[in-house]
């Protein structure tokens, strides 16, 4: 079927949105930088264009702090966002997220086992910490996968169930460990809250091999569109489900894992935006992919910015709101118009 | 007319309990046959293995003469439907959604979109007369028109072979009619082999010409209609007492 | 005659009501006079630096101290038997700290232990979270908190410790000995250095904090040279990379150990910063700038000699 003419107008104005996206996150923060400024930093950078009279500073903060934060806010954005679809079309289950199969609550303990470390074995433990989140998240989606395999096959039910509970087990080794530390726990629960800002200069490869990622989930829009048939209706179709569902859980929990090791964890992100796409531009995973993979690179910097600005404007503090506290409060009252105004068709 | 399916002594378990002992059986090419049975018997795990949805069976299952083991889905898909008990009828797609998706087996991963499939659709839609519901929601439906789209997605399947678990069940008495009538329509003018359960009995004996009677896991008996379904078959199998009269073509139905 | 008996009666007994009245206020007077002595002879009172006020007797008196400049403070002023406790953090003099108990951390003290030597005053710090200080209340144990906010405080603070523990003479010996220290440094500093150094303390990064000139810290750079930035009232703000990147301060001094290259990775959005593009960077040993301790001074002689090298 061809996609319609509204479909396609849809993508255009995500894009218009990310698009506009950027601009404004790069160009509020902390330090109030003159627009112009800004887009003359921004297209020298590209452009070449030069930039005589703008102080070398503003240069740094554009391009060296908030860049590379917003870059960052849209590369886990769309991750989270292609992980929690995929994980509901996979699982069949609206309330599925990346977090369903306990990738946060490994990559966490593995954030705070390394934090431990860093004051029992050395300091230099800290580089690594991103390392250890990420491996702590792999490990769990493995052990899950373990768990939930019963007769050689893997029931959904199960695999939930695992992921809960494998949750459960990672987030109290989280709490011993924050116990152990005592009075430096702070530390665990700064990086639970969750950032954009640090660890920029793995962003790089990280970003390259989410993105390869996500082009690569593309390509299985129509074994994702039939396994809301059923398991058994979809084997019928000719889908290889075992392999579709042991395939796409791994890469969208590296694609998580990543996400959680580079931010700590963020919330809300994965459930809301492929619901809010799925209200606006219907079930089929055609363009559910790119639309939620735009729609979530858009709406975390977004998200990110208000979270840099809202409290200097409101409280004239330069205190920073975790960027998962925001999403949240911002997400949810969009996310129930959206879901008022087409609650009639849709899921369950 | 050759064989279609070929079963040799199949057996499956549950967890150490045997659900089906030794079953053998071939449908040929063309014939509309229908599985009867209590509860329990076995039909639905039969279906499934027949249509390579349970892996877990001792036995061989071969169709057109290949075990089923030997197909890649896609290519089984191309020859067997299967349509479940339930279909699910709370998922957000439109109807011609639906049907294309019976085109899954046709269709390589990264082309899509191509004229064959929408007419293959289109078609489909056409036969089942609900080419007036392409754009509707599944969830508008009423459940005959349901079972409808499900059966056009198995047309579009363009299968020749449809295996169906319990087409008539909980629809209402004109639905349950034309369901049986599309059915007899696939096999007499298309030539495609059917297979269904059902609970309805007086419905298998009036459209089907081969009834497979489980009990507790085996072939109780097998045959044309009017020899299966008898006061004694019915005693035995499902433990009751009924009278049975002959229609005009000496089908037999049970008075209850 | 009557009239006269009862008039004369009437007198008599004023003047009674007058001689006892006289008697009571006599002897309570007196009474308040041996109470007083009793209290100068029976105990000390001090004011810590919450504004508190405490009291301990003079001789066999117990004290636990859960912070490890308060613990360096009673050392120096000779309070060694009467210390019956010691924070996880405690550790300095090493030989005096390892033979005392431990009693736990900052927020998680062992209050079974502390309990069972039954301290007459716990020395605490501020990171001490206000659910243990509540459970001290219900103890009745008292509670003596030592954030001094700048130098001067610090000494005061010294100097209400030696009140209250008996020691005065030992206490006002120190604080001669560390006004007279740095007050050599400051007068090295003024008479022989420009202007003060615009100086960031970063006690944390990721999210950066500082110290503001409110603290104790910030006291201590001051008075090396310092301009404490950037100028906040509150003791520790937070600090955003941005702005901190426009402060452009031309010193830095770490309140944390990192070593050299985590330092430049974590600071690789500010390396055009004065201080990090010059290398300006001071570590000074956190056990020492960081307590409220007779120690601080040695701090200030490093961080002096670090802000104006031209001056020594």
């Amino acid at each position: 079927m061809k996609t319609s003419k509204r479909l396609i107008t849809g993508l255009f104005l995500l894009c218009l949105l990310l698009f506009f996206s950027f601009v404004f996150s790069v160009s509020v923060g902390a330090v109030s930088v003159e627009f112009s400024h800004t887009v003359k930093i921004l297209m020298n950078r590209v452009f070449n264009t030069g930039i005589s009279n703008i102080d070398a500073v503003q240069g740094d903060i554009i391009l060296r702090i908030r860049v590379p934060r917003v870059f960052l806010g849209m590369m886990v954005g769309a991750s989270l966002s292609i992980a929690g679809l995929v994980f509901q079309a996979l699982l069949r289950n609206p309330l599925a997220d990346p977090y369903t199969l306990g990738v946060s609550a490994g990559a966490s303990f593995g954030a705070g086992l390394a934090i431990f470390l860093s004051y029992v074995v050395g300091a230099f433990m800290k580089n690594f910490l991103p390392v250890f989140a990420f491996f702590g998240g792999i490990a769990t989606v493995f052990i899950v996968y373990l768990l939930a395999r019963t007769r050689g096959r893997i029931q959904v039910l199960t695999i939930i169930l695992s992921g809960v509970v494998v949750s459960y087990l990672f987030s109290s080794g989280l709490v011993l460990i924050m116990a152990l530390l005592g009075d430096r726990a702070h530390e665990v629960i700064f990086w639970l809250l969750g950032s954009l800002s640090g660890y920029h200069k793995w962003l790089p490869h990280a970003a390259g091999i989410s993105i390869a990622i996500i082009c690569f989930t593309f390509f299985f829009f129509q074994d994702l569109d039939l396994m809301a048939l059923g398991d058994d209706q979809a084997k019928a179709l000719g889908v290889n489900t075992e392999f579709v569902r042991i395939l796409l859980f791994s890469t969208t929990s590296l694609v998580t894992a990543i996400a959680v090791a580079l931010t700590g964890t963020i919330g809300f992100v994965g459930l809301i935006v492929p619901h809010s796409m799925r209200l606006v531009f219907g079930p089929r995973h055609k363009v559910l992919i790119p639309a939620s993979a735009i729609a979530g690179a858009s709406f975390l910097p977004l998200s990110d910015a208000l979270a840099r600005t809202l409290p200097g404007l409101i409280f004239g503090s330069s205190m920073e709101i975790p960027v998962g506290a925001v999403t949240s409060l911002f997400g949810s009252p969009f996310f129930l118009f959206l879901l008022m105004r087409g609650k009639k068709k849709y899921w369950f | 007319m050759g064989e279609a399916v070929h079963v040799n002594e199949l057996t499956v378990h549950y967890d150490q309990d045997p659900v089906l002992k030794g079953v053998s059986l071939s449908i040929d090419e063309g014939e509309f046959v229908s599985i009867l049975g209590p509860n329990g018997s076995g039909k639905t795990t039969l279906i499934k293995a027949l249509t390579g949805l349970i892996h877990d069976i001792e036995g061989e299952v071969s169709l057109f003469g290949k075990p089923i083991r030997s197909y890649r889905r896609k290519d089984f898909a191309r020859h067997v439907s299967f349509l479940p008990q339930d279909p699910p009828t709370t998922i957000p797609f439109l109807v011609h959604d639906i049907v294309m998706m019976g085109r899954f087996p046709y269709i390589k991963r990264f082309v899509t979109g191509r004229a064959e499939d929408r007419e293959a659709v289109q078609r489909a839609m056409k036969l089942m007369r609900i080419d007036h519901l392409g754009k509707r929601h599944l969830m508008e439906l009423s459940g005959g028109e349901v079972r409808r789209v499900f059966i056009a997605q198995a047309v579009a399947q363009e299968s020749s072979v449809l295996f169906l678990d319990e087409p008539t069940a909980n629809l209402d008495i004109n639905y349950q009619v034309e369901i049986f009538r599309i059915l007899e329509k696939f096999n007499r003018e298309m030539n495609k082999t059917i297979v269904l359960i059902t609970h309805d009995i007086n419905h298998a004996a009036r459209f089907t010409e081969r009834v497979i009677l489980l009990k507790e896991g085996e072939i109780f008996a097998q045959g044309e209609p009017v020899e299966i379904i008898s006061m004694e078959n019915m005693k035995s199998v499902f433990s009751t007492d009924v009278c049975i009269e002959y229609d005009g073509n000496n089908r037999p139905y049970i008075l209850i | 005659m009557a009239a006269f008996a009862t008039h004369t009666r009437r007198i008599v007994t004023e003047e009674k009501r007058v001689k006892c009245a006289r008697a009571i206020a006599k002897t309570g007077r007196f009474i308040c006079f041996l109470l007083f002595c009793a209290a100068s002879v029976y105990g000390g009172t001090a004011v810590d630096t919450s504004g508190h006020k405490i009291h301990v007797p003079d001789h066999d008196f117990r004290v636990v101290s859960l912070s490890p400049g308060g613990t360096e403070i009673l050392f120096e002023l000779g309070v060694h038997e009467e210390l019956v406790g010691v924070s996880d953090f405690c550790n300095h003099p090493h030989d005096f700290v390892s033979s005392k108990p431990k009693m736990g951390g900052f927020s998680t003290p062992n209050l079974e232990r502390i309990q069972s030597v039954s301290p007459h005053v716990i020395l605490l710090n501020t990171v001490v979270p206000i659910s243990i200080k509540k459970q001290f209340d219900r103890l009745g144990t008292q509670v003596f908190v030592t954030e001094p906010k700048s130098f001067s405080e610090l000494l005061d603070m010294i100097v209400q410790l030696g009140r209250l523990f008996n020691r005065e003479a030992e206490a006002q010996a120190l604080i001669t000995e560390m006004k007279n220290e740095a007050g050599e440094v400051a007068r090295h500093v003024e008479t022989k250095s420009v202007a003060p150094v615009r100086t960031f303390i970063e006690i944390w990064y990721d999210p950066y904090y500082g110290a503001g000139k409110n603290t104790l810290a910030g006291d201590i750079v001051r008075l090396a040279g310092g301009k404490v930035v950037p100028e906040s009232s509150t003791p520790y703000p937070r600090i955003n990379e941005e702005i901190l990147l426009t402060l452009n301060p031309e010193a830095i001094i770490l309140g944390h150990q990192i070593d050299a290259a985590a330092f430049l990775e974590i600071h690789s959005n500010l390396v055009r910063i004065y201080a990090i593009r010059n290398n300006k960077i001071f570590t000074p040993d956190p056990d020492v700038f960081l307590r409220p301790s007779p120690r601080v001074v040695n701090a200030l002689k490093e961080i002096a000699r670090f802000l104006h090298p031209e001056a020594f």
